[in-house]
């Protein structure tokens, strides 16, 4: 489903991403767990096509085809969805609206008719209760006034209606209380199926105690220095990321560290 | 002859025309009322950029133009299709130029709509109390020259208590393609009697082939407890100029709520202006104006507070595409003896292009002590992250822009509470960005 290569990316000079190597296959679930900073976010974002970050080396493959090539918008249609860390508010464009748009982009990509206001309301009711977002959500502007939990929920009700062959949670546990948490992970664990796959970016081991990974990868400085099944997630969550740390820093560093520097 | 006789040289002569024509209309207050204006006219002249209130906004090409009025309207005048006009929507209509005497509107117990020209000659108590006496042309060059020139228009009136079953809508039209050089000086008096409440509706439409002008104003008077709801629209050719004043008299205790959306047109410049002359009047002031091109868009606003306890709220938006050039200015004035005013203003532009360009001026003029009063402008562009957002969405780049800006507008748009008119205006407004 994607592969990532030797991926680096950069922000107003400062390399982010420093070699990342990744390959998810359909029906697995992911975590990329890592401390704050470590380029986990960028990541995500990179993967869905944000132009402020420059990739400068590696490559991309999702479905077999180059994703760095393609624009976002494309990325979405083609199946990709990225659930932000922080939704943004777009107070003036009402949720129904923008969210039938994007169901209709898709069913266009893909070759379906667009629904019509009816039968996207019923679809849209009916996604709602799995995660337990109450319908006047819908009425108001896009994540306008949303709580933080709302806006979470909303995330993984986008997801639903969208039905991405690869979703990329970014931190969608963090802000949450554990009811939240549950029903966000229900969420979750409902669009689970064989031909989809799921990278869950997180920072807290928690949202795994309900998500269940298949695989755990842990990100420092920009790479993905241990790789793991999902007891990795336990080990962090007692010993903290500093034994990752020292694990990791026997050399690593070196290639970048050579003479010139 | 001097350059300012020579280009008042046309007006001279239409003038003269025109006081041949009516001056058996309405009896010696209207001819006095003209003749005053006329004067007015005649030594102010047009104004220029050197004019401190028309620095941003310049009508050389107006003044140039040599333009004259048309001979008499017609009742059965030719008429631009009406962009405004919705299916189903069910209204008092008064198509312009030409609505002649005995058109239209509505004559009933204590309610008149119909043209202004017949309500002068009906000799309307109301119409020679307020006619000429609230939009002030002694300092203002194209309130003279429509006060001068006043013919064409409508006149509303509604005795105390009364509560019309559907809106008036004022459609005026410029004649279709063939009409060169020609100014109209529309003129509207709307008097709401009190506890009256009214819907009105403006409209200002059409092309011409060359350079035309819409000179209008706008008379309206709220007794004690009146309300008034005004939409006051512009969908004007590319070759149009309008120049627009409308004047409020507020007495205690009424509500005017303006919605101005102004699209088209080469050069725009609307004046509202309220008076909230009464303790406790409420005054609402929402507009959108969007421009694309080289047009050029000013707005400007007076409030001015002279009794205790009123209410002001003013938000305008700006969308502002290829070189385009607005101005904003607003003005809120609190007498010294408005004390309690609460008084807020905003001014929000969304800059689509690196070569449009906003003057915004809100201006405030205290001399009470005891007053709450905020005002603000922003001017930005579109947000990276909402795009970013929307496109990680499947939605492609132009589809996200145009969501954007609707949601920047909607917060006017969606103020406009006659669904016939909202989705047409939605439509048109927009057509200006995608042109």
């Amino acid at each position: 489903m994607l592969e990532v290569r030797n991926l680096h990316a950069r922000v107003e000079g400062k390399a982010i991403l420093r070699g990342i190597d990744l390959a998810v296959g359909a029906g697995e679930v992911h975590a990329i767990m890592g401390p704050n900073g470590s380029g986990k976010s960028t990541l995500a974002q990179v993967l869905a096509g944000r132009d402020t970050y420059e990739v400068t080396a590696g490559e991309v493959l999702y479905k077999g085809r180059d994703l760095l090539g393609m624009a976002p918008e494309l990325r979405a249609v083609e199946g990709m969805f990225l659930g932000f860390q922080y939704p943004v508010e777009i107070p003036g464009l009402n949720s129904l609206y923008f969210l039938r748009a994007a169901v209709n982009a898709v069913r266009t990509h893909r070759g379906e008719e667009e629904l019509d206001a009816v039968d996207f309301m019923a679809l849209a009711q009916e996604k709602m209760k799995a995660v337990e977002m109450g319908e006047d959500l819908l009425r108001r502007p896009v994540n306008a006034g949303f709580s933080g939990g709302e806006k979470k929920r909303a995330e993984i009700f986008q997801m639903t209606m969208l039905e991405p062959a690869l979703a990329i949670l970014d931190e969608t546990d963090s802000g949450l209380d554990i009811d939240a948490l549950k029903v966000v992970a229900h969420g979750i664990n409902l669009f689970r199926r064989p031909e989809r796959a799921i990278i869950l970016v997180t920072h807290y081991q928690r949202l795994l105690d309900y998500v269940v990974p298949d695989f755990v990868h842990v990100i420092q400085n920009g790479r993905l220095v241990k790789s793991g099944g999902k007891d990795l997630a336990r080990q962090l969550e007692d010993s903290g990321y500093s034994w990752v740390e020292e694990e990791a820093g026997e050399g690593s560093d070196l290639g970048e560290r050579g003479p010139a520097a | 002859m001097t350059e300012r006789g020579a280009e008042q040289q046309g007006y001279l002569e239409d003038f003269e025309k025109l006081t041949a024509r009516t001056s058996s209309n309405g009896g010696a207050w209207v001819a006095d009322l003209r003749n005053r204006a006329m004067g007015r006219f005649r030594s102010l002249g047009f104004p220029s950029t050197r004019d401190e209130e028309w620095k941003y906004t310049s009508v050389e090409a107006v003044r140039k133009a040599a333009l004259r009025i048309a001979d008499p309207p017609r009742p059965d005048a030719v008429r631009s299709p009406d962009p405004f006009a919705a299916d189903g929507w069910d209204r008092y209509e008064l198509p312009f130029p030409g609505a002649g005497n005995g058109a239209g509107g509505a004559r009933s117990d204590g309610v008149f709509i119909g043209p202004l020209a017949e309500a002068v000659g009906a000799h309307l108590p109301w119409v020679e109390s307020h006619l000429g006496r609230h939009a002030g042309y002694e300092d203002h060059a194209f309130r003279a020259l429509n006060t001068a020139f006043m013919e064409d228009g409508a006149a509303v009136g509604l005795d105390p208590g009364r509560t019309l079953d559907k809106p008036v809508h004022l459609a005026f039209l410029a004649p279709p393609g063939e009409a060169r050089n020609r100014i109209a000086h529309p003129r509207t008096l709307v008097v709401v009697g009190a506890g009256s409440r009214l819907t009105l509706v403006e409209t200002y439409a059409g092309s011409c082939a060359d350079t035309c002008c819409t000179n209008a104003v706008t008379e309206i008077v709220l007794e004690e407890d009146a309300v008034l709801d005004h939409y006051r629209l512009l969908r004007q050719g590319e070759k149009a100029f309008h120049i627009g004043t409308v004047q409020v008299h507020q007495a205690r205790n009424s509500r005017y709520r303006s919605h101005s959306v102004t699209s088209g047109g080469a050069i725009t410049r609307v004046e509202i202006n309220a008076r909230l002359d009464g303790e406790g009047a409420d005054c609402q002031l929402q507009g959108l104006y969007v421009a694309g091109g080289r047009q050029h868009v000013d707005s400007r606003t007076v409030i001015e507070h002279a009794k205790p306890h009123g209410t002001s709220r003013e938000l305008y938006k700006g969308v502002l595409n290829d070189r385009a050039r607005a101005v904003f200015n607003g003005k809120i004035v609190v007498h010294e003896e408005a004390q309690k005013t609460d008084a807020r203003q905003s001014n929000k532009n969304l800059m689509l292009s690196r070569d449009a360009e906003i003057d915004s001026k809100p201006q405030l003029e205290i001399l009470a002590d005891d007053v709450r009063c905020s005002h603000g402008t922003t001017i930005g562009q579109l947000e990276e992250d909402e795009l970013f957002y929307l496109r990680s969405r499947g939605l492609n780049q132009a589809v996200a822009r145009k969501l954007l800006v609707h949601g920047f507008a909607s917060e006017i748009l969606d103020g406009i509470a006659i669904e016939f008119l909202k989705d047409g205006l939605t439509a048109q407004v927009f057509s200006e960005l995608e042109a």
